[in-house]
């Protein structure tokens, strides 16, 4: 098993180069849609990115008034291991890259690929949270199950036009009907060992969550040894006191002074361009740049809950949904400049308006807690109350700061999740020991 | 602490005396129906004739025997008549771009065959619609005189009628149900809060929802503007200030939004609610090639399409079973999920039932059929507990009003004859050039979340439930991504493996359209006195 991460890469734009690399993307885009003709950047022929996407954070003022340079942004949802993705990035795209980052601070003209890798890694920026919908799977690995499962689906479909009668067979039957079908066929062959699951990427993955425990196991029998358990205790219970009781103080001034966007004229406009993007592939994306609220306990809060969500919303991850919500295959949560701004980068399944609307529906809670802490979020309560269950001023205030996302690629732009996931399933159930009962089941996921 | 200062919306009785009447009902009795869209050459001359129809229009507090009139408009209609600017941006988006954007034709299907360079209103290349007149009356003879009544003062007041659509009119009851297709459409109709029907049973008169919370039963505000949505929050209403039409403020209530509704105290300068009691009306004319349906559905079940002359009883069961399947209803009406193996005539108007205790793998009514992705009730996708799915399918509800249009293939919906006449060729020569569909009207109080979400997340979308390639079988549209092929799947789950049936393409295919919003009656009046800018 391969884990997938993210990378992303944040780089200042010279001074009066953001017209030109606007431009530039949005060739580069009109390429990305366009399979396999990509004379600037040649997308497909990178096999170890998922999604990724370039991004312009245009000139901005945070949340104290003070102005933000414009940046870059290059992020791509990969396979490990980090070295490999960036020179396989820097090989092919090596012509591209030089284009885009000649109108970034500090690339060096007539860059090396070995040059390109050392640009992006000094200019990457860690995630705070990171979730994946479709765990462990390379995008090779994808690929090769949907095609299978397209083989098997027509070879059925064949089989349903001879007039095979499936009700006289037994279950296991036709499993072996279908498993003597793609043995016959050297290029399906390889579905018939199950995907490799080693335990050390697998331990690997569930890092964030071991250290967690771990920190706080330590200090729990480190002040029991040291017999200080009880002002442990009061310690922990003042400060979360006291941290409460700022925070409902924050919370009452924002409810005075709320902001709507709701059917806001200008915002109309923007809108109008950014879904001129949206619902061309089975996927959409969304990209946000929120300004952190000036409040001296919201970063830390903000920071403290995307740690939570990081390390464990991976057991969620683990068996690939978010809060229920199947539809997301990477979210990633990102503090930029300081400490000012959040960024936020997804690639999901269906429309925007889906996706607000599962946000709303099932998972206002951990919404609210991330988002209240950014500017004009509808108004919270205890941080996760309220918040984004006002639906039209939730859903007006992401339009408000969603960015637009200048290029963006699909390494299976067909695909949804639970398409993903149920043909892993499909190419399972092609080996090994099943129940009738596992083999009944098994057959209705084709 | 201090407390924030949130109230609750006031639930207040919708004002039955100002919602247009279509509203609360179909108006089933007039078998006959009209729909004209009227351009606006002079705006004050409009209003002179609007001032005096709004006194005419039907409300839901009482239908007229004779005849029923109900009146929308464009957002463009509305700034001809004189709207302020303010006000007109407080529309939302989807209603002040229209229905013929590049991006809502992806999100609608309305592309290749539907797309709107084609349409016959509503699109780029047609005159803009500004009103859209609805007429109903008995039989064909009192509408005409109706019309011709009508059509006089309009033109009077240099209104231009740029189309009109003539809804076909039933002989029977039984007739008025079917859709063209031959199935009994508009069975499943949410119950809106506080416009329940009142129905007689054992002469006492009672409401559909009366004694318990039905799971059909949906906010007022999810269809009419004022009251609180599903979210118990008031539906973004555009307001109006005290500069325009001054005599006739006094005709609109007070804005009632939440206190922390709107940033710039947009509330302060425009005290008055122009929303109240108005719904937005989603209208659209779609064409239905029955023949091509029937003669996939027969095709695929089967049939020898080459030869109608051999077609026997059980070739023919077998496509209506498919048709059927492909529904999730018996043509009669019955749910597949309540009467998976025959057409059960004492279940035709079943509408209380869930699909999660009976049906959970799709085994009677399959996932991918047209009346369970349009509304999949108690068992939505992904959803934990029948509960939570209901409330949320319940948020994407709209409110059907629709009538065909076009004679039907075979007046007495005789199915075996339907299918005949399909494969028929002779009968193809001779009704080449009819045209026959569905008049779509349907109204929400959020086109976004309700009929859009609908159409794109539920009818088109291959990938409703887990499926793969299996856009909605009836209504959808096949090609969605602009491959250029358009071929779609249906699956029938069923043991001990499913049945799969390929080259579907859209029978159903979008002549026209577009965004209306139909203001109460107060705010019609509001309208014609509108002060011109």
């Amino acid at each position: 098993m391969t884990n997938q991460q993210g990378f992303l890469a944040v780089a200042a734009i010279q001074p009066g180069h953001l017209e030109a690399l606007v431009e530039l993307l949005r060739e580069v885009d009109r390429d990305a849609r366009a399979p396999r003709q990509n004379p600037i950047v040649p997308f497909h022929a990178c096999e170890t990115i998922h999604f990724c996407r370039f991004v312009v954070f245009h000139p901005d003022i945070d949340a104290r008034g003070n102005p933000i340079a414009p940046t870059l942004a290059f992020s791509t949802n990969y396979d490990e291991p980090l070295d490999a993705h960036l020179a396989e990035v820097a090989q092919a795209w090596q012509t591209g890259l030089r284009h885009i980052y000649a109108h970034c601070e500090g690339f060096p003209a007539h860059a090396t690929s070995e040059q390109i890798v050392a640009f992006l890694k000094s200019h990457s920026v860690p995630y705070a949270a990171f979730y994946v919908g479709t765990l462990g799977r390379t995008v090779a690995q994808i690929r090769d199950e949907a095609r299978l499962r397209c083989e098997i689906e027509q070879f059925l479909d064949e089989e349903q036009r001879r007039g095979t009668d499936w009700p006289a067979l037994s279950p296991a039957a036709i499993r072996a009907r279908i498993q003597q079908f793609v043995g016959n066929r050297p290029e399906l062959a390889w579905s018939l060992t199950p995907p490799s699951q080693s335990l050390a990427s697998r331990l690997n993955w569930f890092r964030p969550l071991a250290l967690a425990v771990a920190v706080i196991l330590a200090i729990l029998i480190g002040s029991l040894a040291l017999g200080v358990f009880g002002w442990l205790i009061l310690l922990v219970a003042t400060g979360a006191l006291a941290w409460w009781l700022v925070l409902r103080r924050n919370e009452t001034h924002d409810r005075e002074h709320p902001v709507n966007y709701t059917n806001d004229p200008e915002d109309k406009k923007k809108i109008k361009r950014l879904v001129e993007a949206e619902d061309r592939i089975v996927q959409n994306q969304f990209t946000s740049i929120n300004p952190i609220k000036a409040q001296p306990l919201r970063l830390v809060t903000l920071r403290a809950v995307l740690f939570f969500i990081n390390a464990f919303g991976r057991y969620a991850a683990s068996v690939g949904h978010l809060s229920d919500i199947r539809s997301i295959h990477f979210a990633r949560w990102v503090i930029l400049d300081g400490g000012r701004r959040l960024a936020f980068f997804s690639n999901f399944d269906g429309s925007w308006e889906n996706y607000l609307g599962d946000f709303v529906d099932r998972a206002a809670t951990g919404l609210t807690a991330i988002w209240s802490n950014t500017a004009d979020f509808p108004p919270a309560r205890n941080l996760i109350h309220e918040g984004a269950k006002d639906e039209q001023p939730f859903k007006a205030v992401a339009r408000h700061y969603q960015a637009h996302t200048d290029v963006w690629y699909s390494a299976y732009p067909e695909l949804t999740t639970t398409n993903i996931n149920n043909n892993t399933a499909i190419r399972r159930g092609l080996s090994g020991e099943m129940t009738e009962d596992q083999i009944r089941i098994w057959l209705k996921r084709l | 602490m201090s407390t924030p200062p949130i109230s609750p919306p006031e639930v207040t009785m919708p004002e039955r005396d100002d919602i247009q009447g279509l509203i609360i009902g179909g108006y089933g009795r007039k078998r006959a129906a009209l729909y004209v869209l009227l351009h606006i050459e002079m705006p004050q001359e409009a209003k002179r004739w609007l001032g005096e129809i709004a006194s005419e229009l039907t409300t839901c507090a009482h239908e007229p025997d004779e005849a029923c009139l109900n009146i929308a408009f464009t957002f463009s209609g509305l700034a001809q008549l004189g709207l302020s600017e303010g006000t007109l941006d407080d529309f939302p988006r989807e209603f002040v771009e229209g229905m013929a954007t590049p991006h809502r034709s992806r999100l609608l299907g309305d592309v290749g065959m539907s797309d709107p360079q084609g349409w016959a209103f509503g699109g780029p290349n047609n005159d803009e619609a500004h009103v859209l007149l609805m007429l109903f009356a008995h039989d064909e003879a009192a509408l005409a005189s109706l019309r011709a009544a009508h059509e006089r003062r309009w033109r009077l007041a240099g209104l231009r009628d740029i189309y009109t659509l003539l809804a076909d009119v039933p002989p029977d009851r039984d007739s008025q149900r079917r859709e063209h297709f031959g199935f009994s459409d508009g069975l499943a109709q949410p119950i809106v809060k506080g416009l329940e029907r009142p129905v007689e049973r054992r002469g006492r008169v009672i409401t559909r929802s009366d004694g318990q919370i039905n799971r059909d039963t949906i906010a007022t505000g999810e269809v009419v503007l004022g009251y609180p949505n599903g979210y118990g929050r008031l539906p973004d209403s555009p307001a109006v200030d005290t500069m325009q039409g001054t005599d006739m403020l006094h005709t609109l209530p007070a804005t009632a939004r939440q206190s922390r509704s709107q940033s710039r105290s947009r509330d302060g300068q425009r005290p008055f609610d122009f929303g109240r009691n108005g719904s937005y009306l989603v209208f659209r004319q779609l064409r239905q090639d029955v023949r091509a349906f029937w003669r996939f559905v027969a095709q695929a079940a089967g049939i020898d399409v080459s030869r109608p002359d051999l077609l026997h009883q059980e070739g023919i069961d077998a496509a209506i079973r498919l048709a059927s399947k492909m529904t999730g209803r018996w043509p009669g009406g019955a749910p597949m999920t309540l009467a998976p193996d025959s057409d059960e005539p004492d279940k035709a108007d079943e509408n209380d039932f869930g699909y999660r205790d009976h049906d959970r793998e799709g085994l009677k009514c399959p996932f991918g059929s047209h009346v369970r992705r349009t509304n999949p009730r108690d068992d939505m996708p992904e959803m934990a507990t029948a509960e939570l799915s209901t409330k949320v399918a319940n948020l994407h509800r709209i409110l059907r009003r629709g009538r065909r249009y076009g004679k039907p293939l075979c007046p007495s919906f005789d199915l075996a004859e339907m299918i005949r006449r399909s494969l028929d060729d002779v009968v193809a020569e001779a009704n080449a050039d009819e045209e026959r569909g569905l008049i779509f009207a349907c109204f929400n109080a959020n086109i976004g979340r309700q009929f859009e979400f609908i159409q794109n997340t539920w009818v088109n979308n291959q990938k409703f439930a887990g499926l793969y390639e299996d856009a909605d079988p009836i209504a959808g549209f096949h090609d969605p991504f602009g491959t250029g092929t358009e071929a779609g799947a249906f699956t029938v789950p069923a043991e001990p493996l499913r049945q799969r049936y390929t080259g579907l393409f859209s029978w159903v295919v979008t002549r026209g359209g577009a965004y209306f919003f139909m203001p109460g009656v107060n705010a019609v009046r509001f309208l014609a006195g509108v002060q011109f800018r």
